[in-house]
């Protein structure tokens, strides 16, 4: 259980590095000491959400067998429908977060 | 799993024959011992039940108080021109609304019903740390009565409950206003963390036996998570209140553009907290209403798992969404469409919960009870409330709502109906076990269409005056400009949102005399906090129940087919003649110790005196009590903590010859979880401090770049020093745990030393940077000022751990106090550590 109790967590603690790398690339590219250029910015988002991304999809998948291999009435099924909920729920949140920094061409829009 | 023992032989067994110190009552019963104390002696009470009852109590007389305040304001604006009120007034007046509806009432009101719910509803008798929760109270009580003392002084504070500089700082807002909300506030949020602690701990370690993470009630999650967010989104407010006092105290220019500050970064630390506290104060709400709805639908939660998911991400995602309040400040448009996507995104989350509720509606046909009713008035009202926060996510919408009156009604759709009708239900779900007796439902119908009618009428109008182009905070409108009569039936539903109030307040006064008694389980509940008829016992369970289902008084007859008092369970005996409850694993709600709890103390009062007298004092600026203050607050938290340890005595629990360790020496043990906890604030203050100097680093570069360095030996030094501190923490327990007691107080010397010495060589690194000359440098000596009071802790820590050891205080392999300060001296080692190398990289 307390493996089930980890694969609910990893994928929210993932996401929230995720949303702190953008914010982060985006603070660099954008503030007055312009640390990075746009593009870099850019570039790094979508290598880092491509790792983030392919990691929660095996996560995904992983909960989703776990899940499935488990008895109905055993309390870690629970935990299990959680984590695959947590994942896609993630998975989606960390395509959100992309968003911004792949479709706009400068910090200005 | 059986009893064997009988209450009689029990209060016969000879303590003196079980080895062990011997600290508890043996002239009293079992009863006695977890009696209320009688009399003035009820003030030293830190049973949960007591005060949880005085948070709910206090929190709602705020209600009252913020509620009222609000009647002023509707009052102002019922006509144009009006002149009920002058524009001084009315600032104080909205201000002090929404600052005591937002600190005062809301989070205290959460607080106490997790207080006083979470160990009826997991299986144990009282809070694992009942002293804090008693000291958590008595900070708020203080700092809510200094924040509403400001009217006495016409000092109340005028800047609107988000206190945004530059119109804060002593050039835009001179006298006491200011201090009173920044002091007040910050002294109420002790209650906040201190609580966030106690929550986190007291879920995950005191759990009924077989009371697994999956077998926990649903509201216990969401009380889990609302904890750690708390221990997460209050440091950032606590560490902008405090550089804002600094700077009109003591005139640190955090905030001066001038000198390299930036107003921005006090929004950006005020909604890092001000966003997730939307999320603290409605994830309770929602969790009192998911144990409600199976309760009067008949049928469990649908998607225990879902939910889980559900308030799991909201809790990270809700912290993704801070500049959603700041969309017209300037930020970069980049940025803008980053928190936009995030805000959007919390939406998802959200569904999936109300979709679980919806669907558990669905499975059966609810009962229509008062508490129901306020249920339905949540999913209708929050629902409205969440669809405007989708369309204020959208940044060209906001830019042309913002200031406007849409913004107040999406956040009193959000927040009303968030908060306060699932509050409402809450009180007359759990009324009966509250006060024995049963609120009126005849009368609770018409509180509850009073308020909902009212509601709606006051606050569905504003959305159209907002659009209409009405902004927020204006003391009064010129005539014809479309808002006159959006203006009257507002206020008009703003008395008749009142009169439901008043009608219940009526009610819960009428109920102590004519109420009728509750029967067991008035609702039939099926989770344990209905267990006994109430009142509950003072001991809430005689035995600790073995749990196997979400809702146990349905589906285990053994729990229910016989009076309370002889259900089987753990530690029926009472040899030591101490309050004590069950310790279980944080996951799999094993049993792996006895929690050995305090009786009625008045250290919690005392030390909470003392911190008010602290704060109350620096608002006086008379400092010489300052000191004083705070110096009794800490002779009042270390006498509290002087207590012989029975730390290792093993009893037996009662469950089919299991024997417990006494407060046992384990990471899983709620001691070592609560230092987690703490140390998850600190860093979290820690991150704040950082995240303000990598702020002013980048956004002025050309202040930042000017900055005396800081002296790189000392720094190298210093470092050096977090590194010993971790060290000699790790070889204290060593040394302890090999019962070496003299070597380990030696250890525990050059411990003292090792943090006095680095925190002097992090003075003596930041000694050519001057603080008042830029705003970089002062968030430097914040920094150094942060870990030097951390390693000042250590320092005291480590005195008194060497000192029980010299007077034999301590008995071998008792090394509990060394296993929490090793994990304060990684933390704050690592703190040491990430500070250095931040002055090396502004050094070079």
């Amino acid at each position: 259980m307390i493996r089930m109790a980890l694969h609910v967590a990893r994928p929210v603690i993932l996401w929230a590095i995720h949303f702190t790398a953008i914010y982060a690339l985006i603070s660099a590219a954008c503030a007055p000491r312009a640390l990075l250029e746009p593009d870099v910015a850019r570039a790094t988002a979508a290598l880092v959400t491509l790792v983030t991304g392919v990691l929660m999809l095996v996560w995904l998948v992983i909960a989703g067998r776990v899940g499935g291999r488990l008895n109905p009435d055993e309390p870690s099924r629970t935990l299990a429908q959680a984590a695959w909920w947590t994942n896609v729920i993630m998975l989606i949140a960390i395509v959100a977060n992309l968003w911004p920094i792949a479709v706009m061409g400068s910090c200005t829009g | 799993m059986t009893d064997t023992t009988s209450d009689t032989t029990l209060d016969r067994i000879n303590p003196a024959e079980h080895g062990g110190a011997r600290k508890g009552e043996p002239s009293k019963s079992f009863e006695e011992i977890w009696d209320r104390p009688r009399g003035w002696r009820y003030w030293s009470s830190v049973s949960h039940r007591v005060v949880g009852k005085r948070f709910l109590v206090t929190g709602f007389c705020f209600f009252l108080i913020a509620g009222f305040l609000a009647l002023l304001v509707r009052t102002q604006l019922i006509v144009p021109d009006n002149t009920f009120l002058d524009a001084e007034t009315f600032n104080q007046v909205f201000t002090m609304h929404g600052t005591i509806m937002m600190f005062l009432f809301a989070i205290p009101m959460l607080e106490g019903f997790g207080v006083y719910l979470i160990p009826l509803m997991v299986g144990a008798r009282d809070l694992v740390f009942p002293r804090l929760g008693a000291f958590g109270y008595y900070c708020y009580l203080y700092g809510g009565l200094m924040v509403l003392s400001s009217f006495l002084f016409d000092a109340a504070p005028d800047g609107g409950w988000f206190m945004y500089v530059p119109l804060s700082t002593s050039d835009f807002t001179p006298g006491l206003s200011a201090d009173f909300w920044l002091i007040g506030i910050t002294l109420a949020e002790i209650a906040s963390v201190t609580a966030a602690v106690e929550i986190i701990a007291s879920i995950l370690c005191s759990r009924a036996p077989g009371m697994s993470l999956t077998r926990m009630p649903i509201l216990m999650w969401y009380l889990l998570v609302t904890a750690f967010m708390i221990a997460i989104a209050f440091p950032p407010l606590i560490i902008g209140s405090i550089l804002l006092e600094s700077q009109r105290l003591l005139g640190l220019p955090f905030f001066d553009p001038a000198l390299g500050g930036d107003p921005l970064l006090w929004q950006h630390l005020f909604w890092l907290f001000g966003h997730p506290e939307v999320y603290i104060i409605f994830l309770p709400a929602a969790g009192m209403v998911a144990t409600m709805l199976p309760t009067f639908v008949g049928k469990p939660l649908f998607g225990y798992g879902f939910a889980v998911a559900a308030v799991v991400s909201m809790g990270f995602l809700s912290f993704g969404l801070w500049a959603h309040h700041m969309f017209t400040t300037g930020l970069p448009v980049m940025s803008l469409s980053l928190f936009s996507a995030a805000s959007t995104m919390v939406a998802v989350p959200t569904g999936v919960q109300i979709f679980c509720f919806i669907a558990t509606l669905a499975q059966g046909k609810p009962r229509l009870t008062v508490p129901m009713l306020f249920v339905l008035g949540f999913l209708f009202i929050f629902v409205l409330g969440g669809l405007t926060g989708v369309m204020l996510a959208s940044v060209p919408f906001n830019f042309q709502a913002h200031d406007s009156y849409f913004v107040v009604a999406h956040l009193h759709y959000v927040l009303i109906g968030g908060f306060v009708f699932p509050m409402f239900g809450a009180l007359y779900y759990w009324m009966p076990h509250l006060t024995g007796r049963m609120l009126s439902e005849r009368i609770g119908k018409w509180v509850f269409w009073l308020m909902f009618a009212g509601f709606n009428l006051a606050f569905f109008m504003m959305h159209l005056t907002g659009l209409r182009g009405m902004p927020r905070r204006i003391a009064t409108y010129p005539e014809g400009l479309g808002w006159d009569r959006l203006n009257l039936l507002s206020s008009i539903g703003a008395y008749i949102l009142a009169a439901g109030v008043a009608l219940f307040v009526w009610d819960f006064v009428r109920h102590f005399r004519q109420g009728l008694r509750a029967p067991l389980n008035p609702w039939g509940a099926g989770t344990l906090e209905w267990l006994y008829q109430p009142v509950t016992p003072g001991y809430n369970f005689r035995a600790i129940p073995e749990v196997r289902s979400r809702e146990p008084l349905w589906d285990q007859p053994e729990l229910s087919d016989r009076p309370a008092h002889d259900v089987a369970g753990a530690l029926r005996a009472c040899p030591d003649h101490r309050r004590e409850t069950i310790g279980s694993d944080p996951v799999s709600g094993e049993p792996i110790q006895i929690l050995r709890l305090p009786h009625p103390t008045w250290m919690p009062l005392i030390s909470a005196s003392g911190v008010a007298l602290g704060f109350g004092a620096t608002l006086a600026s008379f400092y010489w009590l300052t000191v004083a203050g705070f110096a009794t607050a800490l002779a009042g938290i270390t006498a509290w903590t002087r207590e012989p340890s029975d730390s290792g005595v093993t009893r037996d629990t009662g469950l089919g010859g299991l024997r417990l360790a006494v407060n046992a020496v384990d990471r899983r043990g709620h001691l070592h979880v609560s230092i987690v906890g703490t140390m998850v604030i600190s860093f979290a203050l820690f991150a704040s401090l950082l995240f303000g100097g990598l702020f002013l680093w980048n956004v002025q570069p050309e202040f930042a770049d000017r900055v005396a360095e800081p002296v790189a030996a000392w720094t190298i030094a210093a470092l050096c020093g977090g590194g010993v501190v971790a060290v000699f923490g790790w070889l204290a327990l060593r040394t302890g745990a090999r019962g070496a007691l003299r070597a380990a107080a030696l250890v525990d010397g050059v411990l003292v030393l090792a943090a006095s010495t680095t925190g002097a060589l992090m003075g003596s690194a930041l000694w050519p940077v001057d603080p008042w000359a830029s705003a970089f440098g002062a968030t430097g000596w914040a920094l150094g000022v942060f870990v030097t009071v951390h390693l000042a802790v250590i320092a005291w820590w480590a005195l008194i751990n060497a000192l029980r050891k010299i007077v034999g205080a301590v008995e071998p392999g008792q090394t509990l106090p060394d296993l929490l300060l090793n994990a304060v001296c990684k933390a704050t080692g690592a703190m040491v550590v990430i500070t250095a190398i931040c002055f090396l990289v502004v050094a070079s």
